[in-house]
């Protein structure tokens, strides 16, 4: 499944060079996550709350290719690449209109009170759709 | 750590004609997770360096666990071109790491 989410880049998102400040592509990034994750009708909020489950970030591989300015408008592009037991591994890219930005590849693990668990079953399988 | 080898972000943008380093790539790998009043370091060496390029490698460690490790690629440029690492920095930082390649 693929996830898209907009995002406009403001002041507080740039550093001194004028541009994007890299850290914030990494917190865009998580929404387009987050979105995705509710987007299938989870609120990860109610997991955690009834069952202590979570999602945690493993592992990120994030390549900068060009930089956002203060008032870009941008995509948030997540699409799942594999789907295992306990883990995901996402794609995500932020675009400007045509042009790639930044990319990334992330792995996120499922836990409960902070153990590895499996991924529930109703949220693979809208993940597979 | 470029603090450490005396050189501040501003001062290389300002002496040495708007000379920058900005980020290219990140790999991190997230180990264990700090809490709230945890009190962590940050370790940063120089892993590789290039003409205009060099990686880090990054460790945010409490006491002796490392809870998140990275190598970070980062480029020198000027006026967003591509630029060589000055050479007073790049000894500075080997000066770091005698393991490194000479520059």
């Amino acid at each position: 499944m693929i996830h898209q989410l907009v995002v406009r880049v403001y002041f507080e998102d740039t550093d001194f060079s004028g541009f994007a400040y890299h850290g914030s592509y990494v917190r865009f990034m998580e929404r387009g996550r987050t979105e995705l994750v509710r987007s299938l009708s989870v609120s990860q909020a109610d997991l955690f709350e009834r069952e202590r489950f979570a999602f945690v970030v493993r592992r990120m591989a994030i390549e900068f290719q060009k930089p956002a300015r203060m008032d870009d408008e941008l995509l948030v592009v997540t699409s799942v690449m594999e789907l295992r037991g306990a883990t995901l591994r996402l794609a995500q890219a932020v675009m400007r209109g045509e042009e790639t930005l930044v990319t990334a590849e992330v792995v996120v693990a499922a836990t409960r009170e902070g153990r590895a668990t499996r991924i529930p079953d109703a949220m693979r399988d809208a993940m597979e759709g | 750590m470029l603090r450490a080898v005396e050189v501040a972000q501003s001062s290389l943008h300002a002496q040495m004609g708007g000379l920058a380093f900005v980020v290219r790539r990140m790999t991190i790998d997230f180990r264990g997770a700090a809490v709230m009043d945890d009190v962590l370091t940050v370790a940063t060496r120089p892993k590789d360096m290039r003409g205009a390029s060099m990686t880090l490698a990054q460790e945010v460690r409490r006491g002796d666990e490392v809870l998140v490790a990275a190598d970070v690629l980062v480029a020198a440029v000027r006026d967003g071109r591509a630029v060589r690492i000055p050479d007073e920095l790049r000894a500075a930082l080997a000066m770091q790491d005698p393991e490194l390649d000479p520059p």
